[in-house]
């Protein structure tokens, strides 16, 4: 059972091939008679530090557009421990991307004991009734404060953390978006070919006549990543606010 | 090994380390809380080896370095290894 950190997740591509067309595909190339042995791809990934174009990126789309890669992104201590221990100990590859904006910002009580949190199971982090937000990763902290800043107002949003990206857990965000009715994605990544387009289709497909407005992506721009003009370029809670008061009022 | 389900405190908990009474918690960040997963991880089965440039050892200062467990390699140590085998 190999662990594997790649540092950061802006230079895995080298290993794109091994990992895409070698790890991904074992188990079904030798008609299941083989796999990687708990594969685990570990990787810092994500923005907010400063990094610049090559220490700030979010590349998980590349890796959820691949059958057998599962894809883990924690958001907070508790998450990391369960879902990292999962990651170990799942029989095919797994990416764990970790948020290394909040490596230490993010703190709170976790088990000393072994313990796994399921893989594919979202979170939902807080109920609400007039619109769902789901993201991911650091970006969870964004969507809290946003839902926060909006309850003043008296918008009540449901917020949910995927965790697991492959496979996403579609059940609990269509059964949220069929009672609010609204859908706000986001993400760090850029906007197009980002995993909130693979969201917003499946939920269009799943909750068509439960919709009462357009589903929002809140998302990093389509350049690269910025040097200078980080604070410009992420989807910070700011955005978020606007999409939400955009989508509730349409 | 228990299966947990959700984060304390998060609305669809109905299992978590902290109400959990058999579970002892300590605060810890989110490098930390992957430390104690590879650490955990190791312990419970050998067959667990851990590689990479560990970023945890330079800011998890709290928790002894990952990378001197017996079954991690770091990247370095891995460079001769391979040169063996070419």
């Amino acid at each position: 059972m190999a662990v594997a950190e790649i540092q950061f997740a802006d230079y895995i591509f080298p290993a794109f091939d091994q990992i895409v067309n070698e790890a991904a595909k074992f188990r079904y190339r030798s008609g299941d008679q083989f796999d990687c042995g708990g594969l685990t791809i570990r990787a810092p990934y994500g923005g907010g530090i400063d990094g610049g174009l090559y220490h700030s990126q979010s590349p998980e789309a590349y890796f959820c557009h691949t059958p057998g890669l599962k894809v883990v992104m924690p958001s907070n201590p508790y998450q990391a421990k369960g879902l990292l221990l999962a990651a170990i100990r799942d029989p095919d590859p797994v990416i764990f991307f970790e948020p290394k904006a909040i490596y230490r910002a993010s703190t709170g009580e976790v088990p000393e004991q072994d313990y796994e949190l399921p893989l594919g199971v979202a979170e939902i982090v807080q109920k609400g009734t007039d619109i769902t937000l789901v993201g991911w990763g650091a970006q969870m902290i964004q969507l809290n404060k946003a839902a926060e800043l909006v309850a003043k107002e008296g918008v009540s949003c449901e917020v949910i953390d995927l965790c697991t990206l492959l496979p996403w857990d579609r059940e609990t965000v269509a059964d949220s978006v069929r009672r609010t009715g609204r859908l706000v994605i986001s993400h760090e990544a850029p906007l197009t070919g980002g995993f909130a387009g693979e969201i917003a289709a499946t939920i269009q497909e799943q909750c068509f006549l439960s919709l009462e407005a357009p589903i929002a992506r809140v998302t990093g721009l389509d350049t690269p990543f910025p040097l200078a003009h980080e604070k410009l370029y992420l989807a910070d809670y700011l955005k978020i606010v606007e999409a939400i008061k955009t989508t509730v009022g349409y | 090994m228990n299966t947990l389900v959700k984060s304390p405190g998060s609305a669809n908990s109905n299992v978590s380390g902290v109400d959990n009474p058999d579970m002892t918690t300590n605060k810890m960040n989110l490098l930390q809380a992957v430390n104690s997963a590879l650490d955990t991880a190791m312990k419970a089965n050998p067959r667990v080896v851990c590689l990479g440039k560990i970023l945890a050892n330079s800011v998890a200062s709290s928790e002894p370095p990952v990378t001197s467990k017996k079954n991690t390699v770091h990247c370095a140590a891995l460079i001769p290894l391979l040169r063996n085998r070419a």
